[in-house]
């Protein structure tokens, strides 16, 4: 009988030792990447980049508060952080013209429109913790006409106190750029 | 865009991640900052779909995988500052004079299509089991691949660039003189300092 219970507790120890070195062995293992990209069209265009600006995202999860740590205190579990870089300017420069060439040659800047975010490439991004990482893709993803990283960006732009300084530029540079044909 | 100039820098801040042996000193600037304020003028899109797939075999639990479709716009044009563009009378005639310098990438526009996973837990990982910083790989990707391309975009950037030029000239009833140059004027330098394209 003291036999047949060694036994039984070696094949549990047995068992739970392979458990763990496979666990060890899968979390250490590596993937293979695979990637394809292919031009698709051409099309002709019209947008005077007046600015260009490199902007982070960085959005987090919390876990719910910790009661041992007093209870208002919340805790990091996750995050994703993603570094654009970020083109500004008009789109259909030449529409602009027309609309606004008399403000131009006139010197009367302020009357010019805001640039938009013409451009937006994610040169690096991190999804760490409990962030998917796919939730974390989906920054960029088109929804209801807009992305949300654009969104994130200028409202990043506007608090790091940079978006004044760049509308002030893009519309000089729009000015300049339509008063060469002022009469 | 690589004439870097820095405005308004606020803060930098070093932010060191420490969770295992092989410590990684990240330095991330968790500020936006203004990287130029040069002008292009962009007159041609390219457009590139991109793919990017991750798959990690699993001995008794199902494969996992990752699969990402991007599509890429990448604008080509032309510095403004090493353009000439301006409007001169000749024998009475008023010419729209354009002096472009060669037509150069300028900007990317990516935005992300579909995201598939077998998980949603699961974060592509490379080789040796570490992380993938998915955009990174793509973005050099995609460099790589568009510089495959660098001829044709150039000549098309051209053609569309003809295009725009002449339609602005026959609007405000102007002749148009246009040229391209290979090379960016360089500045006044002192004889025997190679100029450099």
């Amino acid at each position: 009988m003291k036999s047949v219970k060694l036994i039984g507790i070696g094949a549990l120890v047995g068992i739970i030792l392979a458990v763990a070195i496979y666990i060890y062995y899968e979390s250490t293992k590596g993937g293979t990447t695979a990637q394809s990209a292919g031009l698709v069209e051409f099309r002709p265009i019209d947008k005077l980049f007046t600015s260009f600006a490199y902007v982070p995202i960085l959005d987090m999860n919390f876990s719910s508060a910790d009661i041992s740590l007093g209870g208002g205190d919340k805790t990091l579990s996750g995050y994703c952080w993603r570094q654009y870089e970020v083109g500004i300017g008009y789109d259909s420069a030449s529409t602009l013209f027309e609309k606004h060439q008399e403000a131009a040659c006139a010197g009367r800047y302020e009357e010019l429109p805001s640039p938009i975010v013409l451009s937006t490439n994610p040169v690096s991004s991190e999804a760490f913790g409990d962030y998917d990482r796919a939730k974390c893709d989906r920054w960029d993803k088109e929804f209801l006409g807009t992305r949300r990283s654009r969104l994130r960006i200028v409202a990043q732009l506007k608090a790091d106190g940079q978006w004044g300084a760049i509308v002030e530029n893009s519309r000089k540079t729009l000015a300049g750029f339509i008063r060469i044909y002022c009469e | 865009m690589t004439r870097a100039l820095l405005a308004g820098l606020v803060l930098g801040i070093a932010l060191a991640g420490c969770t295992d042996d092989e410590t990684e000193k990240i330095e991330h600037q968790i500020v936006s900052k203004v990287k130029s304020d040069a002008p292009y003028l962009a007159q041609l899109e390219a457009v590139y779909g991109v793919v990017f797939t991750n798959r990690k075999e699993n001995m008794v639990f199902r494969d996992d995988m990752y699969i990402r479709k991007d599509k890429a716009s990448v604008y080509y044009g032309y510095g403004l500052e090493d353009a000439e563009i301006e409007v001169v009378e000749i024998d009475g005639e008023r010419v729209l004079r354009v002096r472009l310098p060669r037509p150069e990438q300028i900007s990317i526009d990516r935005q992300t299509l579909q995201i598939e996973t077998s998980s949603p837990r699961f974060k592509p990982v490379d080789t040796d089991g570490a992380l993938v910083n998915v955009d990174k790989e793509m973005n050099e990707h995609l460099q790589s691949v568009i510089e495959n391309y660098e001829t044709r975009t150039v000549e098309m950037t051209k053609n569309m660039s003809r295009e725009y030029f002449l339609s602005l000239a026959q609007r405000y009833g102007l002749r148009l003189d246009l040229k391209f140059g290979e090379r960016v004027a360089p500045p006044e330098e002192t004889p025997g300092e190679a100029a450099e394209e």
